[in-house]
């Protein structure tokens, strides 16, 4: 029976409220009837006086009800609904729209850098136990910074011997012709040995991967597994695709297996084929250990550190140095984690905007805390009265918290359509394709991370008016209109501290993002030498016509690129065809010093030069068409051919280096592989930047009609807009051979511009953070200042009527105004110097101490502190003494 | 809730002292207090902050149950009576509190 009390008590409780609140009013009410009629009659004092001792005895109604409601045991959650809808009901839509603004933007921007940093930095690469992935690379014992692969015999050395590091394997990287179904194209072609797949932890979700023995030097391999989308696109997604036939580099080869979705390592490949195929490689790659070509990856056992792995491949290094020296002499190898070396230059950029971020994160919460604390002061005598009529410090907590919590929620849902907004935005400025693993978008890790973020915020924003109602001294508050005579109470020297920080943090941030811009700027500076306006490129690859030798389709080759080169110089609008294997921009990535290079004076040794080098092979004009003067020698010429002497141009620099300072015209470098040839310097070209910055290394150029390539970029210059050929150039390709693949055909302009992508997208990223740390630190010092100068009202009045000139009025604010910028700028100024050696990876060209950022950021922060402040000070100025002083 | 620690150890004896009031008759919340003095003879004064929360939680446990009645003054008020269970309570409590006191007052008188 008893239960059955309790439950019609509890269900009585819970489902009339409204009802319950009113009956307990009531019951209150009576009490205290009752009481003060006792008084009157007993103690003889009247009705008013006895009303009062009945309440006093009483105690807080609040009090009481909390108390009774407590008993219920719902309380805290019907509690929690009160003050939910307290907070919503509350009308201040200026506040709410400012609190959301700035949560929303701090949010939103915080989120983005989080969907970089996750995709580069955080998320695990999508393979097996990704952490356990390590490459393998090696070096020249004078070069350490520029990592090279390994030869196949080395690599083979390395998979018999290595104790500390199991399933490593190896491949390399090619585009590939690809015909027999659909149009010819090149496909991006990763030639491995069969240990890849299972490294990698990658099942086909078609057929199968290559098998142990299709792994035999020389073999007549002609399988080929594919990736998914070359499975979608060239197949049309046909699940009986295993078994047939596909024409890769002219020789049919059989399809195997198909690659899951989104798997395309390496080097984003489309289609994976078996690397000892006599197909893919000829008999030098195995036998040479010089062509250091071969991407070599492997997976690091539970119990073997990276340094275990590292010390390993080093005895074996060590131990191929000795056998063979003429070779291996000064090869050195290092172990990197697979996700250091893929994500290379991106890691500590990616860090520097993540880092910019969560100051300006820290900035916005700061920003909007202060906001509360300038609402609390506001609403410091209501909260004071709940006190006193015997509200819970409890409860008061969780009004707090709650309120916190729904700005958050309301400034979260901003921050996710900022960042759902931002990130396709910022994605759209990536023209180049990233690896599917790097690639960022709004996942359910980034909105995950976007929710935890904005229930933190919530929390911190509650507990920060919390704190400032919680602290001593509150019954200050009751006494009403004091405003105080000066500024010292304790709002507003919390509130003073807050703009402190914010102005603190503001100036790190802006110090950062100077710096950050200003060497990126400095990079835009770079004269790469090279012109190009004016230039349309296509890239044209040939085909490999089976059965035929390779003198046969070398001559094929130099034939169609000639004739490509004829037909196109007879269309409208051009004045001038060149055509290279590699150029500026588009190849930018050194080339990896696949040959030695040996340079020969006249009657003494070749020695080898093992720096930095690009090479392309160019047809004649090439120099010309690109603004690249001949600062000595000749050009090539269409007499140079097979049959005459092999010809090289060379740049100052290579000329400078390769021939101990003789003259380098008439000098001869060593180029190719069994065969190699003898080639003779003719010309010399300045040194040219092919991407962002000279990287100290040399150009080599050689002729095309001798050393002719699979594929071409041809140059076609014009007078017009080169965009408006493209078509008529496509067709006019298309015609001379259909089996020669024309890939893409855009002006030189644009892959210019595609080439500097990241600089673009780290300028604009750290201007707008920057943009909005001023923006906030604008809005809080405004807001700070217009409240410090209510409070001074009367103040003002008093200086007024002692006879205060508005000038100085406006002089003392500003003054306060300048005071709060100062030390907030001398905090962030010795932030800034102290995070100078982490920006240091960043920067290029600009001292960490850079001068101009340095003293342009105070600068910036005194027209921003002088903006904030001119509105308030202005107001105080006219502040009339009489109403001031009345009030 | 520094406040309700002290509460606390009154909870137990608030309750019995409620429970025997109702014992003798129906009655709101100012009378249970009202009489709980005169019955102590002044000594026993109780809190309404600890009286209504305590009525509130007795209820809850099904010890005792409110009906809205009318008083001699043709005032609405709500009355408190005891339930069966708060009978047998109160049988058990008075037993316990009796048992703690002689104990305690053997232990007091002790040498």
């Amino acid at each position: 029976m008893r239960w059955a009390y309790a439950v019609r008590a509890r269900l009585r409780l819970l489902l009339f409220r409204e009802e319950v609140e009113q009956r307990l009013d009531e019951e209150f009410r009576f009490h205290l009837d009752m009481e003060t009629e006792r008084l009157v009659r007993e103690a003889g004092v009247d009705a008013r006086e006895a009303r009062r001792r009945a309440r006093a005895a009483f105690g807080g109604v609040d009090a009481h009800k909390d108390a009774v409601r407590d008993g219920r045991g719902w309380a805290w959650l019907s509690g929690l609904g009160r003050d939910v809808r307290d907070s919503v009901r509350s009308p201040r839509p200026l506040f709410a729209l400012l609190v959301t603004a700035m949560l929303g933007l701090s949010l939103g921007l915080a989120t983005v850098a989080f969907s970089l940093f996750d995709a580069i930095l955080l998320r695990p690469l999508p393979y097996a136990d990704s952490d356990r992935l390590v490459r393998v690379f090696t070096f020249n014992r004078d070069a350490a910074e520029s990592l090279h692969g390994a030869s196949l015999p080395d690599f083979e050395d390395w998979q018999r011997q290595v104790q500390g590091l199991s399933g490593i394997a190896a491949w390399v990287s090619m585009q590939t012709h690809l015909a027999g179904r659909g149009p010819a194209r090149m496909v991006r072609t990763a030639f491995a040995t069969p240990q890849l797949f299972d490294t990698l932890g990658v099942r086909p979700v078609l057929g199968r991967t290559f098998r142990d023995d299709e792994n035999v030097h020389g073999g007549d391999l002609r399988k080929v597994v594919l990736g998914y989308g070359l499975w979608q696109d060239a197949f049309g997604g046909s699940p009986d695709v295993i078994g047939r036939e596909v024409r890769m580099r002219g020789r049919p080869h059989e399809v195997i297996g198909v690659l899951p979705p989104r798997f395309d390592y390496p080097d984003r490949a489309q289609a994976w084929m078996p690397l000892m195929s006599r197909y893919a490689i000829t008999e030098v790659w195995w036998k040479r250990r010089d062509l250091y070509m071969h991407g070599v990856i492997a997976r690091r056992p539970p119990d073997v550190t990276i340094a275990q792995a590292q010390a390993d491949m080093e005895a074996i290094a060590r131990r191929l140095a000795e056998e063979y020296p003429a070779t291996n002499r000064d090869t050195r190898v290092r172990v990197q984690h697979l996700r250091e070396a893929e994500v290379g230059q991106l890691g500590p950029r990616v860090s520097g905007v993540t880092a910019a971020a969560v100051l300006l994160f820290l900035l916005g919460c700061v920003n909007v805390s202060g906001l509360f604390v300038a609402r609390a002061a506001g609403r410091a005598q209501e909260v004071a009265v709940r006190t006193a009529l015997g509200a819970e410090p409890g409860h008061l907590m969780r009004r707090h918290v709650v309120e916190g919590l729904l700005y958050g929620l309301l400034g979260g849902a901003a921050g996710v359509a900022v960042a759902a907004a931002a990130i396709p935005a910022l994605y759209a400025l990536v023209p180049v394709d990233l690896p599917a693993w790097m690639q960022f978008r709004l996942d359910r890790r980034t909105i995950a991370f976007a929710a935890s973020a904005t229930i933190g915020t919530g929390l911190v924003i509650g507990a920060t008016s919390l704190a400032w109602h919680m602290r001593p001294g509150l019954a200050d508050a009751l006494r009403p209109g004091d405003k105080g005579g000066l500024e010292t109470g304790p709002s507003s020297r919390l509130r003073r501290q807050l703009i402190v920080v914010q102005v603190a943090l503001s100036v790190a941030l802006l110090v950062g993002t100077g710096l950050t811009v200003r060497s990126l700027l400095r990079l835009g500076q770079v004269d790469t030498g090279i012109r190009t306006d004016g230039v349309l490129v296509a890239s044209v690859a040939g085909d490999v016509v089976p059965g035929t030798t390779r003198e046969e389709t070398i001559a094929r080759h130099a034939r169609g690129f000639r004739q490509m080169r004829d037909a196109l110089e007879t269309l409208p609008g051009v004045h001038a065809v060149t055509a290279a294997t590699r150029i500026p921009f588009l190849n930018a990535a050194e080339e990896r010093p696949v040959y030695e290079l040996y340079s020969r004076q006249r009657d003494t040794p070749a020695t080898a030069y093992r720096g930095a080098l690009r090479t392309s092979n160019a047809m004649p004009a090439y120099f010309g068409s690109l603004g690249v003067p001949m600062l000595d020698g000749r050009d090539f010429a269409d007499s140079d051919t097979l049959e005459t002497p092999p010809v090289a141009i060379v740049s100052r620099r290579a000329g400078e280096l390769l021939f101990q300072g003789e003259h380098p015209l008439g000098q001869q470098i060593r180029w190719g592989v069994d065969p190699y040839f003898w080639a003779t310097v003719i010309g010399i070209v300045p040194n040219t930047t092919w991407h962002q910055a000279d990287d100290g290394g040399i150009e080599l150029y050689f002729h095309h009609g001798q050393f002719p390539a699979e594929t071409m970029r041809f140059l076609i210059s014009t007078r017009n807009d080169p965009a408006l050929l493209a078509t008529s150039v496509r067709r006019t390709l298309e015609s001379v051979d259909p089996n020669f693949v024309v890939e893409r055909v855009v002006p030189f302009d644009r892959i210019a511009y595609e080439a500097l992508w990241q600089r673009r997208l780290w300028t604009f990223l750290f201007l707008l953070f920057g943009t909005v740390a001023v923006v906030f630190t604008t809005a809080g010092l405004f807001a700070v200042m217009s409240y410090l100068v209510t409070q001074r009202t009367r103040e003002f009045g008093v200086r007024t009527a002692l006879g205060a000139t508005p000038s100085d009025i406006v002089a003392t604010v500003l003054r306060h105004g300048a005071g709060i910028a100062a030390v907030g700028t001398a905090g962030g100024l010795l932030g800034a110097l102290a995070m100078g050696s982490y920006l240091e990876a960043l920067l290029f060209r600009v001292s960490r101490f850079d001068l101009v950022t340095f003293s342009s950021v105070p600068l910036v922060i005194g027209v921003v502190t002088l903006v904030a402040c001119a509105l308030p000070a202005w107001r105080a100025s006219r502040v009339d003494p009489l109403i001031a002083l009345r009030d | 809730m520094a406040r309700a620690k002290g509460q606390d150890d009154l909870r137990g004896s608030l309750d019995l002292v409620i429970l025997k009031t109702l014992s003798l008759a129906s009655m709101h919340g100012w009378g249970i207090g009202q009489r709980i003095r005169q019955m102590s003879a002044g000594v026993l004064e109780v809190n309404q902050g600890s009286l209504y929360p305590a009525l509130q939680r007795l209820e809850k446990q099904g010890l005792i149950g409110s009906d809205w009645g009318t008083t001699d003054n043709h005032r609405r008020a709500r009355y408190y009576r005891l339930t069966a269970s708060g009978r047998r309570a109160l049988g058990d409590e008075i037993d316990s509190w009796e048992r703690f006191a002689e104990g305690l007052g053997a232990v007091l008188r002790s040498t």
